[in-house]
C-alpha cells in the first residue's frame, strides 16, 4: 500500500501528533511526505521550533496564527544566525553602574535607585563587541515611578519582563514583618502605572517563614514568588493579570524556578550524594521529569534532611484567557530569558555556615574535563561524573545555573561553562515522560575574562540568546557588585 | 438531547451494507448528526453513506457504541487542540484495544472518522499512526509503510543534511 493514496489533510493530522524530531525523519521518507510537511504551517512550525531548541507558548499568543508565529520564528533563527557570522566571538567586561543586578531581562538591567520613586534602567542588549575584548561603561536611564510604599526597599524586590513592558516592584521589606508585602505594575517604556494595577496584598505570613532572599520571577501570566533561606518557606505562583494564585508550593527545595509557563523546576539535595532537580506541572504539581546530579556542597548535617516533597495544593486554577492587554512581544516561543533562565542556587545556606565551616570541609563536585578535547563535545551524564574527575572547588560561593532554550550554563567560583541538553532532553521529557539520566554536552566555554579574587564570586549568571551576563561580588559580608561580565559567544 | 435514546436510524454503506443504529450511537459522528437535524420529518429510507464501506462502518459503530453517551467535544477551538496534542500522545485501554487492527483498515477508519466526522476516533487513529512512527529512522518508516524512496542520491544526501541535527547522539 502506499499512503499516496490517504487524502494529504489526513497524513498532515496524524503527523500533527508527532514532536519535530520524528518530523524530521519523516521528511527524509519520501518526496510525498516531504511535501506534505512543507506545505502545512503547523508542522512546519513545529518542526523549525524543535530544531532551534525553542518551545511554543501556546496559551499566550491565541491572537498569532500559526504562520506568523512561523515568520517570526525564521526572522529571530535568520537573526541569529547573521549574528553568528558577523560577529567574531569575544569576550567582553562592561561596567554597570553600581548595584544594577537587581532584575534582568534580555539584556535589560533594571535596579531600584537611591530615592524610593526611582528606578535606573541599563540596556546593553545591542551589544555588539568589538575586537578582542572591550571594556565600556553603560549609560544608565532613570525612570519614576509613582508609587506610595508601605515599607522601606530591601534586596531583590524588582522583577522585570521586557516583552511584556511591564517592571513589578515589591514594596514592604523584612523588617516589617507582621505587614503584607504589595506588588506594584508599571510600564518599563514610561514608568506610567500598569493598568492592571496590583496585585493582592500578600500577607508576609503566605512567603517567609523566617528572612531569607526572596526571588520572584516572571513569565508570561505567571509571576512567581518564593523565599531562598535554607530549606524553608513556600513558593508561590500567581497569575498577575487577575491576581489568582495558582499553586504553593512548600518544600524543602533550595531552589524554585520557572521552566516554562506549564511547568516549574526545582533543586534539592538528598540524603545520598545528589542533588535534584525536577521538573513538575504547575497545574498537578506531578513530577515530569526527574535529574540528579552530583552534590555541588557536602556537609551532611546540614543537608542530610531535604528528602522528599510535600505537596500541598492540587486543584490549582486554571489560566484564565488573556485578552485584555496588548504587548510587544517579540518571540512567541520560549526561551524568552527570564522565562527560561532558570538560576538555580546550588549553595551553603546561611552566613553561618560560611563563617563557621572552613573551605576544606565543603566538599565541591562539579566535573572539570581534564582532556585536552574540553572545549568540544565531551559527553557527560548526570549522576555519572566519575570520580576521578572531582575536584575540589575551594570555596563556599553558590554555583549557579542558567537555562536558554536547550542551552545550559554553569558558573562555579571563577569558571563558566555552556552545556547544551542532548536531545534527549526535550524528547523524553516532553514526549514520554520518563528520563534516567540526561546527558549533555560541553558546547562552548567562554574565555575566561579575569581571574575571580579569592574574596570575589560569582554572584549571578545569566544565559542570553547570544551571550553569558556574569556578575561578579566581592568581599564576605557582600558589598555590592564590582562588576558584571558579559561573555560574548 | 431532545431525541430519545430508541429511535431508530437505517444508513447504507458504499457496498450496500445496511446497519440499523440507535439515533444516539450514530449522532456521534457530527456529519450524520447535521444530516438528522436537518431532516425533521421520521424517515424510512437508509441515509447513504457513499465514503464508508461495510466492514470499516461496523468497525466506527463499535467504537461510536462504546463511546455513547460520553459528551461531544464541542466545536473547539485551535487552541484546546493544541494543549492535548502537546500533552499526550497517549490512547485509553479500550481504545487501544479497538485500534490494534491491520494498517489497511486503520487507514481506512481514519478516513472514515475523517469523512463522518467523529473527532475523537479520527485522533485515536492519528495518534495510532504517530506512535508507529515515533522513534523509527526515515528507512524503517519506509519498510513500515511499504514506502519507495523516491529521491535521487543527491537529495538523500542533501536532506539528510539539512536533518542532521535530528540524529540520534
Amino acid at each position: 500500500m502506499s499512503l499516496q493514496r490517504y487524502p494529504p489533510e489526513v497524513i498532515a493530522k496524524a503527523l500533527s501528533h508527532l514532536d519535530g524530531y520524528s518530523l524530521a525523519k519523516c521528511r527524509q521518507v519520501c518526496h510525498h511526505l516531504s511535501k506534505i510537511i512543507k506545505s502545512e504551517v503547523r508542522l512546519q512550525y513545529t518542526l523549525e521550533l524543535c530544531k532551534s531548541g525553542m518551545v511554543d507558548a501556546p496559551d499566550s499568543f491565541e491572537k498569532q496564527s500559526i504562520q506568523e508565529r512561523l515568520d517570526i520564528l525564521r526572522e529571530f533563527i535568520a537573526r541569529r544566525q547573521n549574528r553568528a557570522k558577523t560577529q567574531n566571538p569575544s569576550d567582553v567586561i562592561i561596567t554597570l553602574p553600581e548595584d544594577f543586578r537587581k532584575a534582568h531581562h534580555s539584556g535589560l538591567f533594571v535596579s531600584q535607585r537611591e530615592t524610593e520613586n526611582e528606578v535606573g534602567l541599563v540596556d546593553v542588549s545591542n551589544l555588539v563587541p568589538t575586537g578582542s575584548k572591550a571594556e565600556r561603561v553603560f549609560e544608565e536611564r532613570r525612570m519614576t515611578v509613582d508609587m506610595q510604599l508601605a515599607g522601606r526597599w530591601d534586596q531583590n524586590q524588582i522583577c522585570v519582563d521586557r516583552d511584556q513592558d511591564l517592571i513589578i516592584i515589591l514594596s514592604g521589606s523584612y523588617q516589617e514583618y507582621r505587614q503584607g508585602l504589595r506588588f506594584h505594575l508599571f510600564s518599563l517604556s514610561n514608568g506610567a502605572t500598569h493598568p492592571l494595577a496590583t496585585l493582592p496584598f500578600i500577607s508576609w505570613d503566605d512567603i517567609a517563614k523566617r528572612p531569607g532572599r526572596l526571588v520572584f520571577q516572571i513569565f508570561d501570566d505567571l509571576f512567581v514568588v518564593c523565599e531562598y533561606t535554607a530549606c524553608e518557606g513556600p513558593a508561590l505562583i500567581y497569575n498577575w493579570k487577575t491576581g489568582h494564585r495558582l499553586l504553593e508550593f512548600i518544600d524543602e527545595a533550595q531552589a524554585f524556578v520557572l521552566f516554562d509557563s506549564e511547568h516549574f523546576m526545582t533543586c534539592t539535595w538528598g540524603a545520598e550524594d545528589q542533588c535534584e532537580l525536577q521538573v513538575r506541572e504547575i497545574e498537578t504539581s506531578k513530577i515530569v521529569v526527574r535529574l540528579s546530579l552530583p552534590r555541588m556542597l557536602q556537609k551532611d548535617e546540614y543537608f542530610a534532611q531535604a528528602e522528599h516533597f510535600v505537596q500541598l495544593l492540587n486543584g490549582a486554577l486554571p489560566l484564565p484567557s488573556r485578552s485584555t492587554l496588548s504587548r510587544q512581544r517579540r518571540y512567541p516561543f520560549h526561551a524568552s530569558p527570564e522565562a527560561a533562565i532558570i538560576t538555580l542556587w546550588i549553595q551553603n545556606p546561611t552566613s553561618d555556615f560560611i563563617t563557621t565551616i572552613s573551605h576544606s570541609d565543603l566538599l565541591n563536585i562539579m566535573h572539570t574535563p581534564k582532556s585536552s578535547t574540553d572545549t568540544n563535545a565531551i559527553s557527560l551524564s548526570w549522576g555519572t561524573w566519575p570520580q576521578a574527575t572531582f575536584q575540589w572547588w575551594g570555596n563556599h560561593q553558590p554555583q549557579r545555573i542558567s537555562v536558554y532554550g536547550r542551552r545550559l550554563a554553569i558558573a562555579a567560583d571563577d569558571d563558566v561553562k555552556i552545556f547544551e541538553f542532548d536531545n534527549r532532553w526535550f524528547k523524553d521529557s516532553y514526549a514520554t515522560r520518563q528520563v534516567d539520566d540526561v546527558s549533555f554536552t560541553c558546547v562552548h566555554r567562554p574565555r575566561l575574562v579575569r581571574w575571580i579574587d579569592a574574596h570575589e564570586w560569582i554572584d549571578d549568571i545569566f544565559l542570553d540568546e547570544d551571550f553569558v551576563v556574569v556578575v561578579v561580588r566581592s568581599g564576605m559580608t557582600g558589598r555590592p557588585a564590582s562588576e558584571t561580565c558579559i561573555y560574548c559567544e | 438531547m431532545a431525541a430519545p435514546a430508541t429511535q431508530q436510524i437505517k444508513i447504507r454503506c458504499n457496498d450496500e451494507k445496511e446497519f440499523t443504529v440507535d439515533r444516539d450511537v450514530l449522532e456521534r459522528s457530527v456529519l450524520i448528526k447535521n444530516m438528522l437535524e436537518d431532516v425533521t420529518e421520521q424517515q424510512d429510507a437508509p441515509i447513504p453513506l457513499p465514503n464508508v464501506s461495510g466492514p470499516v462502518m461496523a468497525k466506527v459503530l463499535e467504537y461510536c457504541t462504546h463511546h455513547r453517551g460520553e459528551p461531544l467535544p464541542s466545536a473547539d477551538t485551535e487552541q484546546s487542540q493544541d494543549e492535548t496534542r502537546k500533552r499526550t500522545t497517549d490512547i485509553s485501554e479500550w481504545d487501544q484495544k479497538f485500534i490494534t487492527v491491520d494498517q489497511e483498515m486503520l487507514f481506512e477508519i481514519i478516513l472514515a472518522a475523517n469523512y463522518l466526522d467523529i473527532k475523537s476516533l479520527l485522533d485515536v487513529g492519528c495518534k495510532t499512526v504517530a506512535n508507529m512512527i515515533k522513534g523509527k529512522t526515515p528507512e524503517e518508516i519506509r519498510k513500515l509503510f511499504n514506502i519507495v524512496n523516491d529521491f535521487t542520491p543527491e537529495e538523500e544526501a542533501q536532506i539528510k543534511k539539512e536533518n542532521e541535527w535530528a540524529e540520534d547522539r
